[in-house]
């Protein structure tokens, strides 16, 4: 087990893996946190008809299945779909767009639930001290950051451990598209189970570090 | 408010980072759109094997391009194919693939290698399948003994031969749905995965060798109980595991890269790549994983002569220093591509090989020898001893140049092929003109279905010499000799088709019969020649 750790570590193809998954995943999460936290906070700040069928829609995405977003997604780009004319598929840039879709509700639904935590009479002190719109909004959010990070942090570890949907967009083409979690499938598949625990490991390492590192950021924010 | 840099603004900016570690899509488009790019949609065998890894580096090379394998089960891969989203398919599911074909999603389908399934099971073999005589055999003891069977349960390739068999034995555990039997295990995974379970569970799997063989070392219960130590030495070849290579087609699927498919394909059936997927794991694992099995493979440059005890390897210079002979307008017909139009063909006349090994084969003691051409497939073209040093009454030589030989026998002695209808001995039977040409032209009655015979291609006078020999084979006068103008009577080894050497897919050498009109006695790939008596 440590001999093959150690194997996979020293294998110059698993620091492209790695580099690959960090990106893809980094991507889709800053482009999910952008678009899921303001409508995470917009929903949980206004009052408008409807507003309990829209959170439903977010909670129910928190539960989706990522092989059948994968699926929309395969028959979306196929070049027989929609946009297939983009020649995304089995492409990074598919994942991307998989990975952000999955980790869109995440961000949003906890966003929201975060903001909701507030104390409603924060805001309306805020307001009482002259303070325009926006920056309430900007203390609200920043009150609800803990619930920001935790949403933050659950869209990473979803779409980080995730594979059916990669594997699905992506073909887990060596040297373009494999990241972890498809490599360590066709490790398992080939019976090459000592190196598909070797390279779990190294996948739960980064993704510890990743989240220490949100966390340090969290703590010296407060 | 400097601190007001939130935690989310602190976070994507972290992420950021990441990102920044290097450039991504839609960049990497724009980068890659230079380089050509090959998809390759692949049963997970060829990957997990290794065996790609193995030879694409040859091939990326030699195109300038990238190749991407998407390596998936093979329902999969085929799916990919309809959808236009691969450019070419290298897969293991023949009728799969015909259905494929039949809907017009590939321009190409050529058969690029083969391996072949094993039965595993646990070593103690509760259901006693070392003992099988057929895999069908085996699968039966396997539901009476009502021992653990592992399926693959993905419509992979390997499942669907599994189905086939479990077909064959007149069981179908997969089909019963809610009574489907306690023992029968669907994994619904791969094979590296099913094995593995089946490891665990002491349970019988069907498995291609490649991946069994590659896997045996971890998989300490498990032990192979049917299907001999190697791809020869299996008893059934119902178990043979044929993948072939398809190229989608352009016109129905825009944007599929036909022209790199093909070139890909050419390759892949090429000597060297062949004899490259030959050579695979047998530097490694001490034995083939694939037998490689193009046309162009199989196409040899040597071929055995054995006659009268004797026997020797031409290769193909020995072959062209013989006289040259030259025969031309005639038609080429191939097995699998119809007709391709009319050529002159170089070539040794077949006569003359035998002689330069054999000389006393001319004698008339020899006179009851048949001359049998074999090619490397297996296919078997026969001549009796008349027709080539002797002579052969009208009626006997247009009974083989319209090719009733093909069903009813070289001497009309009546053939029973596997799987087809058997075709009635006719030598020595009378048969009534009138009524017996009304039944071959119309393709009715004993020839329903043979619709070949028009009268442009077999005349009356024809069909009654024919009649004629049947009845009276032994009573040919000298004045009945056939009579093919002698450019024509010829069999010959050719090398050469319209002056130009023959490639591997058509066969370096290849038997062109000028006397025949039909394609029966045509043959590529010629690799033995036999005289027996
Ligand atoms: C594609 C295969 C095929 C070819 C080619 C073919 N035959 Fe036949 N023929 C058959 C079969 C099969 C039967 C028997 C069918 C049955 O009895 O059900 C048959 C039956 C016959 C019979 C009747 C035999 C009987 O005893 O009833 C005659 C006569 C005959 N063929 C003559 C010919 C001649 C002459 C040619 C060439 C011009 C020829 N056939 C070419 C397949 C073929």
């Amino acid at each position: 087990m440590i001999d093959d750790s150690l194997r996979a570590l020293g294998d110059p193809a698993l620091l492209n893996i790695v580099f690959l998954t960090f990106r893809v995943t980094g991507l889709a999460l800053v482009i999910a946190t952008a678009i899921g936290v303001p409508v995470g906070a917009a929903v949980g700040l206004a009052r408008f008809p409807g507003k309990r069928l829209v959170t439903l829609i977010l909670y129910t995405g928190m539960g989706l299945p990522p092989v059948v977003v994968g699926l929309w997604v395969y028959m979306l780009l196929s070049r027989s779909g929609a946009l297939g004319s983009l020649a995304w598929l089995f492409t990074p840039a598919a994942m991307v767009l998989a990975q952000t879709i999955i980790a869109f509700p995440l961000v949003a639904a906890l966003t929201m639930s975060a903001v909701e935590g507030v104390d409603p009479e924060l805001r309306l002190q805020v307001r009482a001290l002259g303070a325009t719109r926006r920056q309430s909004s900007w203390i609200v959010l920043r009150e609800a950051r803990i619930g920001l990070t935790a949403a933050i942090v659950a869209a990473f570890g979803g779409i980080i451990s995730e594979v059916g949907a990669v594997m699905l967009v992506g073909g887990n083409i060596e040297g373009h598209t494999r990241v972890l979690t498809t490599a360590i499938v066709l490790s398992t598949r080939q019976g090459d189970f000592g190196l598909a625990m070797a390279l779990g490991t190294v996948l739960l390492l980064l993704a510890l570090g990743a989240n220490a590192f949100l966390l340090q950021l969290q703590g010296r924010a407060r | 408010m400097m601190r007001t840099g939130t935690v989310v603004a602190c976070s994507a900016a972290a992420v950021l980072v990441a990102v920044a570690a290097g450039p991504i899509e839609p960049g990497r488009v724009a980068a890659s759109s230079q380089q050509k790019v090959l998809r390759l949609a692949t049963t997970t065998s060829t990957v997990d094997t290794g065996l790609l890894a193995d030879i694409l580096p040859d091939f990326q090379a030699r195109c300038g391009c990238r190749v991407d394998v998407v390596a998936v089960g093979t329902g999969q891969a085929i799916e990919l194919g309809k959808r236009g989203d691969a450019d070419v398919l290298l897969v293991h599911s023949p009728e799969q693939e015909a259905a494929f074909m039949k809907e017009g999603h590939g321009i190409r389908r050529d058969d690029v290698m083969y391996n072949d399934f094993v039965i595993v099971g646990p070593t103690g073999d509760p259901a006693g399948v070392a003992k099988a005589s057929s895999a069908r055999d085996a699968f039966r003891s396997i539901a009476r003994a009502a021992a653990a069977f592992a399926s693959r349960g993905d419509r992979s390739g390997t499942h669907t031969k599994e189905r086939a068999i479990w077909k064959s034995a007149g069981i179908d555990p997969a089909e019963e749905g809610p009574q489907r039997p306690s023992w029968y295990l669907s994994v619904g995974q791969g094979m590296g995965e099913t094995l593995a379970f089946a490891n665990e569970k002491q349970a019988y799997a069907l498995a291609d060798r490649a991946t069994w063989t590659s896997m045996q070392g971890r998989l300490p219960s498990l032990r192979r109980l049917f299907g001999g130590g190697s791809g020869d030495e299996n008893p059934d070849r119902d178990l043979r595991n044929q993948y072939s290579v398809i190229v989608i087609d352009q016109a129905r699927h825009p944007g599929v890269k036909a022209a790199l498919g093909l070139q890909f394909a050419d390759w892949l059936l090429s000597k060297p790549t062949q004899a490259r997927i030959a050579a695979f794991g047998r530097d490694s694992a001490g034995r083939s994983l694939f037998y490689a099995d193009s046309d162009e493979y199989k196409a040899t440059d040597r071929v055995r002569v054995e006659s009268g005890g004797r026997s020797r390897t031409f290769t193909l210079g020995e072959i062209a220093k013989l006289r040259s002979t030259t025969l031309s307008g005639v038609e080429y017909i191939g097995v699998k591509k119809g007709r391709l139009g009319r050529h002159a063909w170089t070539g040794v006349s077949l006569t003359d090989l035998l002689l330069a090994l054999d000389p006393g084969i001319a004698s008339k003691s020899r006179s009851t020898s048949t001359i049998e051409v074999v090619s490397s497939d297996g296919w078997t073209a026969s001549f009796t001893w008349h027709e080539l040093f002797g002579s052969v009454s009208r009626g006997e030589g247009l009974y083989r140049a319209k090719g009733c030989n093909e069903c009813h026998g070289l001497k009309a002695e009546g053939t029973r092929p596997e799987g087809k209808r058997p075709a009635p001995k006719l030598l020595g039977e009378t048969y009534p003109v009138g009524d017996t040409t009304a039944m071959i032209r119309s393709g009715t009655a004993q020839h329903e279905g043979i619709t070949a015979y028009t009268a442009d291609r077999l005349s009356d006078a024809d069909l009654a010499a024919i009649l004629g020999w049947l009845a009276r084979p032994n009573q040919a006068g000298t004045d009945d000799v056939f009579v093919v103008p002698p450019p024509r009577r010829i069999a010959m080894l050719a090398y050469e088709r319209d002056g130009r050497p023959m490639t591997g897919r058509d066969g370096l050498i290849q038997l062109v019969v000028g006397f025949d009109e039909f394609a029966s006695r045509y043959s590529h790939w010629v690799s033995e020649i036999r005289v027996r008596y």
